[in-house]
């Protein structure tokens, strides 16, 4: 069976009332839902706040789910407005919190060392957007949905969403030295 | 077609370039009214076009990676999901209990309201027909109504005059004297009746009753009560001088002489029948005997 099929079913056992199919669909789309939070609030915690939300948010209205679109853009719709909502409460924009370790003191292997770094690069990148065009460049490259379901879910026209993951890519791709005369980005 | 082949602006080039890498560079090339062709021809006079594609798809693959959650602190997160989820499941479920019973309580009381609604109706059925006898009482006691025969027989009284129309007062007398005679004849009986019909009002007083009080001791009391009752039409509408201490009233009843309402009051004595016809204020309009 399709993902998308499976937790269509699952989603109505746990709209029924089925613990074990809510527990299931949740366990399916977690780190998902929290990489999509994370990706918005660029803020650890922030983003663990959101991701709780975002759970709550699915688990208490799973009986209002219709099934009239795909269970997974329902729930990354809710990750993401409980993202924004967070990003909103906090009024503050995302700064990366980790720091990387000093030379020669990392407990980690280097694969870590370069995630970490990754990370690190990304975070700073989009720092320089907002989260409304954050949340574009996560639902593309995080979940990997399509224009026009990303303009559904944000309610915004397909142009502007092409526009906006444009800007993330292109702020990452800065930042990464790529381009020698980077180009201005909105900041908010 | 353009044969425009100027490079493109920094930002154009991303969005041209990162729609392509996500398959959308069509639907971008239409948006900028550019058609394929176009765009392949400025992008090959982009200096540097492809190492910033290749830019943008190192950041997308950068993009595409996501933070990971710890796995304990996932699943308590989750735990406590499961558990909001199935607090609210249980609270729609009293929600939809509630509802049910206030459905099913709202249906009750529509039910008591319908019930008391027809009752209401019902009582206001038997009132109003108690009011339209009212009504009537109070349309025959005004001046465009024959008020004496109402108050004289306690009668049901109606809008129609007991006898009907007539244009000539000899035939309402003829009439009247008639209706005496029939009526006199089928109650033999020593009460008050009435008769006319629907809201007819014509009263019989009967014939032993019709013999003087003090002549008639043995009947005294039905011929007291009779007399008491049509004493009051014959106080509104007083006999005329001529059958004053003579003759005893046996009908009365309305009819209409000539469009008019008036009052028909048919004496006995002697007899002889006398026929009064009198106005709504008891004006005396005819007065005719016969033997």
């Amino acid at each position: 069976m399709h993902d998308d099929d499976h937790h269509d079913v699952l989603a109505r056992r746990a709209a029924a009332g089925d613990s074990a199919a809510l527990d299931a669909l949740l366990r399916d789309h977690i780190a998902l839902v929290h990489a999509v939070c994370r990706r918005i609030l660029g803020n650890p915690d922030d983003a663990l706040d959101a991701t709780q939300e975002a759970l709550l948010s699915i688990a208490r209205k799973i009986g209002s789910f219709d099934g009239r679109a795909k269970f997974s853009t329902w729930v990354y719709r809710v990750a993401t407005n409980a993202a924004l909502d967070e990003a909103r409460r906090r009024g503050r924009r995302p700064v990366p919190t980790e720091s990387l370790p000093e030379p020669g003191a990392s407990t980690h292997g280097p694969a870590t060392d370069a995630a970490i770094a990754d990370r690190l690069d990304v975070d700073a990148a989009l720092a320089r957007l907002t989260p409304e065009y954050r949340a574009a460049v996560a639902l593309r490259d995080l979940v990997g949905m399509d224009y026009a379901e990303i303009a559904d879910v944000l309610g915004i026209p397909a142009g502007t969403v092409r526009s906006r993951i444009s800007r993330g890519r292109a702020a990452l791709a800065d930042l990464l030295g790529n381009r020698e005369t980077p180009s201005e980005h909105p900041t908010g | 077609m353009n044969d425009d082949t100027s490079p493109f602006e920094p930002e154009e080039l991303d969005e041209l370039l990162s729609a392509e890498l996500d398959g959308e560079l069509d639907a971008a090339a239409r948006d900028l009214g550019l058609s394929a062709a176009e765009v392949s021809a400025r992008r090959r006079s982009t200096p540097g076009a492809d190492e910033r594609r290749a830019a943008l798809a190192a950041a997308r693959d950068m993009l595409s990676d996501p933070a990971e959650i710890d796995e304990l602190l996932a699943a308590r997160l989750r735990t406590k999901a499961v558990r909001a989820g199935e607090e609210a499941h249980a609270s729609r479920r009293g929600d939809r209990s509630r509802r049910r019973r206030q459905v099913l309580a709202a249906a009750g009381g529509v039910a008591a309201a319908i019930a008391a609604v027809v009752a209401i109706a019902a009582g206001m059925n038997a009132t109003k027909s108690g009011t339209s006898a009212e009504r009537a009482k109070s349309a025959l006691a005004s001046p465009a109504a024959p008020k004496p025969t109402t108050a004289a027989t306690g009668a049901r009284p109606g809008p129609a005059p007991a006898l009907g129309p007539f244009s000539d007062v000899h035939a309402l007398a003829l009439s009247a004297v008639s209706r005496a005679n029939a009526v006199s004849s089928a109650t033999s009986s020593k009460r008050v009746g009435t008769t006319g019909g629907t809201g007819a009002a014509a009263t019989l007083l009967p014939a032993d009753a019709a013999a003087p009080l003090q002549d008639n001791p043995a009947a005294g009391s039905t011929t007291k009560a009779a007399n008491s009752t049509f004493g009051r039409a014959e106080t509104l509408c007083p006999s005329p001088p001529q059958l004053r201490g003579g003759g005893t009233l046996v009908l009365a009843t309305t009819a209409t002489l000539s469009g008019k309402p008036v009052v028909v009051l048919v004496f006995t004595g002697n007899g002889e029948h006398t026929v009064v016809v009198d106005d709504t204020n008891c004006r005396l309009v005819n007065l005719q005997m016969f033997g």
